[in-house]
């Protein structure tokens, strides 16, 4: 009986082998099904083992199919662009071009899919880099184009799909697709995302990411999940002549003295039950430690309440908003994105100003709308909590404002990110509003640790 | 269904238990529940953020909060929302916003937010409070509630304690199931509901004439994922309407905490259940058997033959002959599906372990030849209704083809 290859449900099955032969490696005999099974990422190695062993086998598993030559667009590459492609190729096929954001990554996914010409997933962070790819591959290759997520589940030789949708669904389609892209591919080491590189049959890999490195360190995972890093550039190396110049501009905003007064009011009952339990927050478990104590007892229930209260006073401050009023004066002919921590101050500020705003809840028909009537300038300002933080192309935003955010240095970037996309003399800005004396202006020193700060 | 946030638990050593509802914490259960509900009931006409406000007014101690989550979860899951017209709103938006934009270019004063929602008012021959109010309607906080079918307390806080077992389960990279049925039917119901939900088994006989299910799923090979989680769980219903049951689940309760294990037992009868009966042709070849009074006897059977890899049969009846203590083993497929004959077929020629005669109606057109090859297994092809002396023909034939 000859070997036979078969993708199941996210794993690779080989049949025809007895538990005792000696199997490619990464897979184990399973007793449930009386065959040796691997992860279907293994998918390339066994097959190139069972051929350096001169074993017959016939390739149930892949489905993937071979595209039509050519793209329908050309554009011509950055010579960096090129060059990452070429050290995307030595490297067999597999790895991670880390670009600034408003480099053209984009563009080197689509060169990948091109030089490869096989079935290709592109799988990104949010439904906006949905749209935008999808926009992206059928314009560049005049085909149809799947999406997968956001209520769609079309599969097409060339799909795009959603980080959760992958996760969701790589099991049933993941043999479907010879090359995988992921987009803002610092996402995919997480605990469960990485499960859909694990599923997925695909033979060539490529990441794609401004940001690789992550608080936890799961980074190190990227090699076995895509392939090494194998071509970097940074922001400083690429300003002025690939990306717009820009100035980061930190603004200290002064609390209100009713603000201050119960802030620190706030703040004394939370920091005097954090002192009372001995919690220690430079520990590695200390704010779990902290939330699970606060849940116990009335006393640590007043402390979350009395946390959050001066949390919010500090990244909604009045003042803020007033300076952002200021700032939308000066800037009444530019295009400005405004970033917030959370939805219920990205709402407050729709209301206030009268501007159009998007989070999560902002539909995808809704969302288009809106990016598009920003790029065409009928409308100068779009407010947004975090879905635009990332990937998402609006090319003539040159002014950001940051009211609130988290300590995040790759958060911070990729919204600098948002307004660096080249354009004949533009000059970005960005505005960091950072509430005085308080937590926040710890958090902001955290963000801005990175050479575009410096 | 609840999330795993609903449920309350504690950390017994390796293990996860659920925290009973007794006493006078059971008591202040259905005061909460009767709570939940009835502000529910009061807020019908009104929007869901402002339901959630009134909720949030509840008072409670540190330990109840999961409780009372787990318990509005399931009010609002009975609970009918209307969504605000979602087109409307965006057309609102857009006018105002278009509006807004060019007034802030244009002006090279102040910008005047009432001026533009005056102008976008008297356009739409509204007030400007309306069309603030109006904004965002479409937001799920605005929701309106139409009606609210949640059961009395006492039945929210039992569907509370039932629905937290299946909320573990959400969480589970394992479960080793051990089941007893009454016959052939709910293990194949079992059986069918695990390779519906894509999950794998392993299956064990026990000595007390039950079997231990280890359920998991293909990648589980390599590493405990909890991606299995809500296959899992959803098969709980199908493993309690088993007989009787004992399930222990390797949980990962938290992220990057120990592996913990679950236990959890539920008998069919014990919760007002009954085993599920034999279909009727089951039991009326028992009894025509019984009846005809020969050198053959016939019960209810309780096995199951496992061949990994090509799939599970669960016979139906028993028969044994006098003389010899000799076994063949019956399952009814009748007229209901081709496609479960041929599955069949197949077990039976990778090889069943046991002599199987599979019981086929005419109408699926099956011929009684595919099988001739097959000496541990055989088919009877009836018309109408199963012939007790036809079936027994067939097992002697069987258990003389073995001997050969």
């Amino acid at each position: 009986m000859s070997v036979v290859l078969a993708f199941a449900d996210g794993t690779l099955e080989v049949h025809g082998l007895s538990p005792s032969d000696a199997a490619p490696a990464e897979c184990r005999w399973d007793a449930r099904s009386a065959c040796h099974r691997a992860p279907a990422l293994a998918y390339a190695d066994v097959v190139l083992e069972l051929r350096r062993r001169k074993i017959a086998y016939e390739d149930r598993a892949r489905a993937y199919v071979e595209l039509e030559p050519k793209l329908a667009l050309e554009r011509a590459a950055r010579p960096f662009q090129r060059e990452a492609l070429d050290e995307f190729r030595r490297a067999g096929g597999r790895g991670v071009v880390v670009l600034p954001t408003g480099a053209g990554k984009s563009h080197v996914g689509v060169l990948a899919i091109d030089d490869r010409r096989r079935s290709a997933l592109v799988v990104v962070p949010t439904l906006d880099l949905v749209r935008q790819w999808y926009d992206l591959l059928r314009t560049t290759f005049a085909t149809e184009v799947g999406i997968v997520g956001g209520g769609s589940h079309e599969l097409k030789p060339l799909t795009v799909t959603t980080y959760d949708s992958a996760y969701l669904h790589m099991a049933h389609f993941g043999a479907r697709f010879g090359l995988v892209v992921f987009d803002e591919c610092h996402h995919l080491p997480g605990a469960t995302y990485e499960l859909a590189a694990e599923l997925c049959l695909a033979p060539f890999r490529l990441g794609l990411t401004a940001t690789p490195e992550r608080p936890d360190g799961r980074e190190a995972r990227l090699t076995r999940l895509i392939g090494p890093v194998v071509y970097r550039r940074d922001i400083i190396e690429l300003a002025g002549e690939y990306l717009s110049e820009y100035e980061a501009v930190h603004v200290s905003i002064e609390l209100s003295a009713e603000e201050r007064a119960e802030y620190e009011e706030q703040r004394k009952v939370y920091l005097d039950f954090v002192r009372a339990q001995g919690i220690r927050f430079s520990q590695p478990n200390g704010w779990n430690d902290f939330l699970m104590r606060a849940s116990r007892t009335p006393a640590g229930l007043r402390a979350l309440a009395a946390y959050r209260r001066q949390r919010e006073l500090a990244l909604a401050a009045g003042k803020k908003l007033e300076y952002v009023e200021l700032l939308l004066e000066r800037h009444r002919r530019d295009r400005t994105l405004i970033f917030t921590e959370d939805n219920a101050t990205a709402y407050a500020v729709s209301r206030r100003f009268l501007v159009p705003v998007i989070t999560h809840q902002t539909k995808v028909r809704e969302r288009s709308e809106i990016l598009e009537r920003f790029s065409r300038g009928d409308y100068g300002v779009v407010a947004t909590s975090k879905v635009l933080n990332e990937g998402v192309d609006v090319p003539e935003a040159n002014v950001a404002i940051v009211i609130s955010g988290s300590g995040s240095v790759r958060e911070h970037v990729q919204r600098l990110g948002r307004v660096l996309r080249r354009r004949e003399g533009k000059q970005a800005v960005l505005y960091e509003l950072v509430a005085a004396k308080t937590g926040e202006a710890y958090t902001s020193e955290r963000r801005r640790a990175h050479s575009a700060y410096q | 269904m609840l999330s795993p946030d609903h449920v309350r638990v504690r950390r017994q050593g390796n293990e996860l238990k659920l925290l009973a509802l007794g006493g006078e914490l059971r008591e202040r259960a259905v005061e909460l529940a009767r709570s939940a509900r009835e502000l529910a009931c009061e807020h019908v006409g009104r929007t869901r953020e402002e339901l959630e406000d009134a909720w949030a007014t509840l008072e409670i101690a540190p330990r109840e909060r999961k409780l009372l989550l787990g318990l509005k979860k399931l009010v609002e899951d009975a609970c009918d929302f209307e969504a605000g017209d979602a087109d409307e709103a965006a057309s609102l938006r857009r006018e105002l916003f278009l509006n807004a934009t060019a007034r802030r270019r244009e002006d090279e004063g102040k910008f005047e937010r009432a001026r533009v929602l005056a102008e976008v008012a008297a356009a739409r021959g509204t007030s400007p409070e309306a069309v603030e109010s109006m904004l965002y309607a479409d937001l799920r906080g605005a929701q309106r509630l139409l009606a609210c079918h949640a059961p009395a307390a006492e039945l929210l806080v039992e569907s509370y304690e039932r629905a937290q077992v299946q909320a573990v389960l959400l969480r589970a990279v394992r479960v080793v199931a051990e089941v007893r049925c009454a016959g052939g039917d709910a293990y194949r119901a079992l059986f069918q509901k695990l390779k519906f939900r894509r999950l794998m088994h392993r299956v064990e006989a026990l000595e007390d004439g039950g079997y231990r299910i280890e359920i998991d799923g293909p990648f589980s090979l390599f590493q405990s994922v909890a991606k299995y989680g809500l296959e899992l769980a959803l098969v709980l219903p199908a493993l309690e309407a088993c007989a009787s049951l004992r399930l222990a689940a390797e949980v990962r309760w938290s992220n990057g905490g120990r592996p913990l294990t679950f236990r959890y037992e539920h008998a069919a009868a014990s919760s007002g259940g009954e085993p599920a009966r034999p279909r009727d042709e089951v039991s009326g070849l028992v009894a025509d058997v019984a009846a005809l009074g020969g050198g053959w006897t016939a019960s209810l059977a309780e096995r199951l033959l496992d061949v990994p890899g090509a799939g599970v049969c669960a016979p139906d009846v028993v028969l044994r002959r006098v003389s010899d203590g000799a076994e063949v083993l019956v399952e009814v497929l009748g007229y209901w599906s081709r496609s479960a004959v041929w599955r069949r077929v197949e077990l039976a020629q990778r090889g069943l372990g046991a002599r199987l005669l599979f019981v086929v109606s005419s109408r699926l057109r099956v011929s009684e030849e595919v099988l001739d090859e097959t000496e541990e297994a055989a088919l009877y092809v009836y018309k109408g209704h199963i012939n007790a002396r036809g079936v027994l023909r067939q097992a002697e034939a069987l258990c003389a083809d073995v001997r050969r």
